[in-house]
Formats: structure tokens, C-alpha cells, sequence
């Protein structure tokens, strides 16, 4: 029997089996990722990049156009992540957000823990332990979901 | 008046003005490496979005990884800002560029 956390089980269908202190922490998680992305905070800088690094007024152009939507976006996939988190299955739409709202997680504590590719494995008494701890198991989490979205149904 | 239609190649092009001609280089979509985003979730964002096969995806995926940056997509300035407004919605570092 497969133990995954989350399962695709049928071509709209995905099972989720979480542990009720994981779920609470998620919940925990996009409580603060949104109210990163609503108050524009630095560390929610990754989920709003720079497009035209060369130009300023094209930059402010596109900014213009997209910080709207682009909020909107975020906001709506972490609405559903929260609405869904209590669920034992998604269907593809919400493992959809549900994938966006892990990522918008991982960039923002990623940026918080200012995070280089070779420090995913922090000694115990590092001050950030604990959001090392978290964010490896958004890692992991978002990995197990990615696998599970690229299935195949018909391989079931 | 006579000769108007004779301008010498390379005085039509060297009278050309110059924003036009800019005007006329391709975009580009650029995509950074970062730390952040998983090297699985980059292969699958490029094949959602543009419809790439595994193959493709994974070696603009590999090139991000390795050279730090990849083309991931050109076209007309409004198609790449598309583009790149929809790899920012998957939280990928894109920008835009043109040659």
C-alpha cells in the first residue's frame, strides 16, 4: 500500500493524506504568504520579478499591467489551497492551485531564509532550523505533487 | 526632380532611423536559475506552458541549471510579455530581451 501524501487516483481525482499538524502548519503557511503578496513585502519580491531588467520605463509599463492580475493570481490559488486543505481529495483544478500555492510558500521562505542551493541541510543549532525544517518539507511536498500531476491516469 | 528613386542601399540604411531598426530585433523570454525552484517544476512549467515534449523542457530546463540562463521563448513583444507574465504567475524568474 502507498503511503504518499498526496495520490493520484483517477484522471480528476487525487488523494490527500495528510497529518492534521501538517494540515494546521500549511494553514499556517498561507496566512503568511498572503499577507506577504497583499502588503508587497520584500520577501514576496521572487513572486513578482523584473521583466525588463534594462529598461525602467518598459519596466514600469509592464508592472503596471501585471502586478494586478499577477496578485489576483496568487491570491485565488491560495484561496483554494486553504479551502481544500481540510479535503481527502482534489480534483485536478485544485491540485493545480494547490501546486501554485506550495511554490508561492517555498519562494517566499526561500527568500526569507535567503536560500543558496547548497544550504538545505542546516545544523541543528542554526538559528533557522525550523524554517529549514519547513521549507524541506514544502520541498518535498511540492516533488510528491509534481510526480503525482505528471502521471498518466491511464496507467492506473 | 530626378533620383528619388535611386537612393544608394547604403544611404537608405544609413538614414534609416535608428528606433525603427530596434524595432525590428526579436524578442526574447529569458529564464534565470534560482535556487529556489525545483529543477522538476521548471521541466514541468516549460511543457504546461508551451506545449514543449519532455525532451525539449528538460534540456531548456538543464540550461538554466547549468549556463544560468535559457531562452525559453521569442516572438513579437506583446507574445513574449505574455510569455513572461505567465512564467511569473508559476513563480519563475523570466525577463525580457530583445537580440
Amino acid at each position: 500500500m502507498s503511503s504518499r501524501e498526496i495520490k493520484r487516483i483517477g484522471e480528476d481525482s487525487f488523494r490527500l493524506d495528510l497529518h492534521p499538524q501538517v494540515r494546521q502548519l500549511l494553514r499556517d503557511l498561507k496566512e503568511m504568504t498572503l499577507s506577504h503578496v497583499e502588503d508587497n513585502s520584500p520577501v514576496a519580491r521572487r513572486l513578482f520579478p523584473i521583466a525588463y531588467q534594462n529598461s525602467p520605463e518598459m519596466e514600469m509599463d509592464f508592472q503596471q499591467l501585471t502586478r494586478e492580475p499577477l496578485t489576483n493570481h496568487h491570491r485565488h490559488n491560495l484561496t483554494i489551497f486553504e479551502r481544500t486543505l481540510s479535503k481527502s481529495e482534489l480534483n485536478q483544478h485544485e491540485a493545480l492551485a494547490w501546486m501554485s500555492a506550495l511554490n508561492d510558500m517555498r519562494l517566499i521562505l526561500g527568500t526569507a531564509l535567503d536560500l543558496s542551493e547548497d544550504q538545505v541541510n542546516p545544523a541543528e543549532d542554526d538559528p533557522n532550523y525550523e524554517g529549514y525544517v519547513v521549507y524541506n518539507l514544502l520541498t518535498y511536498l511540492q516533488g510528491v505533487l509534481i510526480e503525482e500531476v505528471q502521471n498518466d491516469a491511464s496507467d492506473l | 526632380m530626378t533620383g528619388s528613386a535611386q537612393t544608394s542601399p547604403v544611404i537608405e540604411k544609413l538614414t534609416f532611423p535608428a528606433e525603427t531598426l530596434e524595432d525590428d530585433r526579436p524578442w526574447k523570454v529569458v529564464v534565470w536559475n534560482d535556487p529556489i525552484n525545483l529543477m522538476s517544476y521548471v521541466t514541468w512549467v516549460l511543457q504546461r506552458l508551451f506545449g514543449y515534449s519532455l525532451e525539449k523542457a528538460n534540456m531548456l530546463m538543464m540550461e538554466v541549471h547549468t549556463k544560468g540562463k535559457a531562452v525559453v521563448a521569442s516572438g513579437d513583444r506583446e507574445k513574449v510579455e505574455m510569455d513572461a507574465y505567465r512564467l511569473h504567475e508559476y513563480g519563475l524568474w523570466a525577463t525580457i530581451e530583445q537580440d
